[in-house]
């Protein structure tokens, strides 16, 4: 993910139906899906269970993607693996990906351990952006995820970010490829100052929330994992 | 502009505090090396006048011990010790202007004036205080190289804490220090900011915290 021939499928009511393509994914188009399936329902799972205990949605949206044949195709070729099906759901971890969009800081971390609390989602490795931004200032939440379908564990990607974090990372990258050419230092300097603005926000945000009322329970905030 | 001035002379004293006061200065005055360092931890001054010869705790000592908690006041030496060993020692000592006695006051008045003119040439652009590292000229806040911006009275407030590190500062200062151009700054308004800036330097993994008291002091210390 976070690649431009990446296509999000904005997520509405229901879950997500894509189509798979009969070439290069066909065999896998069946395991896709359900693995969607299972994943999708695993975030409106978690998505439920934190809406009951801070008693407001922390998710404002989430979309969710399978990875188009042609992008698929690329990235193998670009990580020289065989391109193939099987190759693909072996080597890469975002055939499957979901991106969570959710209001305050503290929820990307509490919407986390509540999808890792799933029996069939195993953690696989957590990347985290937001601790650790990358240089150019994204910040971000990346879990990679197995997903424990019937056939195969198949991997997944999981992206959890504010809505600020989000907006930066949607303009960072249409004004970064729209110009069709490298961006000059400064701009990406300026860039990177909007991300560490903006992140600065996010925290106030956050501690005006705590101020006007602290509405997940003493018992959540300092329960394990939760921590931020 | 806020002057600190240590001289045990009386007399002197007394004449300084009258001509600074005429020319718009607020003065504080003390008599000693201990007070003048025990003033310049607790206040926030633009200058510091300091005697050299002073009882308790000499100028010279006091200015060492400023300069060693990171104090970037400028601070002029003013003393009857007036030859050259005496001069460059003051001077490395972390001295900006040094003015012997007997002296003209136009001339202290003007030595003040371009001493505190360059005062921005004095301090240096990066602020380091347990392993945060705030910029001056960005208003960066950083630990480790991973930074946030800060806005413009977030970054005055911390600046002046991490000045005084262990140092005890009111609410009451912070608002005269950072809010002095609003006329009726909003009630509660100094605790807000102090929750922003204690909530970043957490999530930044600061080693140091904003310890607020009950009666509304607040200083940086170790993280527990």
């Amino acid at each position: 993910m976070g690649n431009s021939n990446v296509q999000y499928i904005e997520k509405n009511n229901g879950p997500c139906l894509v189509k798979v393509e009969q070439s290069l994914m066909s065999d896998f188009h069946d395991i896709l899906l359900s693995g969607m399936a299972l994943l999708s329902g695993a975030v409106e799972q978690a998505q439920q269970e934190c809406t009951d205990r801070c008693g407001r949605c922390p998710v404002d949206h989430w979309k969710s993607r399978i990875k188009s044949d042609k992008s698929i195709s690329e990235k193998l070729r670009r990580l020289h693996f065989p391109v193939s099906a099987e190759s693909a759901v072996q080597n890469l971890h975002d055939v499957v990906g979901i991106r969570l969009i959710c209001t305050y800081v503290d929820d990307v971390y509490h919407l986390r351990d509540a999808l890792l609390r799933h029996p069939r989602i195993q953690q696989v490795e957590t990347k985290d952006y937001i601790r650790h931004p990358k240089g150019n200032g994204y910040r971000s939440l990346h879990l990679i995820v197995g997903l424990e379908l019937q056939e195969m564990v198949l991997p997944a990607e999981v992206q959890i970010r504010t809505l600020a974090m989000d907006c930066w990372a949607a303009l960072e990258h249409q004004l970064r490829y729209k110009s069709g050419r490298e961006a000059p230092q400064l701009m990406i300097d300026e860039l990177k100052r909007c991300a560490d603005e903006m992140a600065s926000t996010d925290w106030n945000l956050l501690s005006i929330r705590e101020m006007l009322k602290d509405d997940y329970s003493t018992e959540f905030s300092s329960g394990k994992g939760a921590a931020i | 502009m806020r002057i600190l001035l240590a001289e045990d002379e009386r007399e002197l004293s007394r004449a300084i505090c009258a001509i600074l006061t005429h020319h718009q200065y607020q003065v504080d005055a003390v008599g000693n090396g201990v007070d003048a360092l025990e003033y310049s931890n607790t206040n926030s001054y633009d200058g510091i006048i300091l005697d050299i010869m002073m009882p308790e705790m000499n100028g010279l000592d006091a200015l060492k011990n400023m300069r060693e908690r990171n104090l970037t006041i400028p601070v002029m030496l003013l003393t009857a010790k007036s030859t050259l060993v005496d001069r460059v020692a003051g001077l490395d000592t972390g001295a900006d202007a040094y003015l012997c006695k007997p002296f003209a006051m136009e001339e202290l008045l003007a030595r003040l004036r371009a001493m505190l003119r360059r005062k921005a040439d004095y301090t240096p652009n990066t602020l380091e205080l347990g392993n945060i590292c705030l910029n001056r000229s960005s208003y960066e806040l950083a630990v480790g190289g991973v930074a946030l911006r800060l806005c413009n009275r977030e970054f005055q407030v911390l600046e002046l804490l991490m000045n005084r590190p262990d140092r005890m500062i009111t609410e009451e200062q912070l608002l005269e220090l950072v809010w002095r151009a609003e006329e009726a700054p909003e009630p509660g308004v100094v605790s807000v900011y102090l929750s922003y800036l204690r909530k970043k330097l957490a999530a930044l993994g600061a080693d140091l915290d904003i310890e607020v008291t009950r009666d509304d002091g607040c200083r940086l210390v170790a993280r527990k």
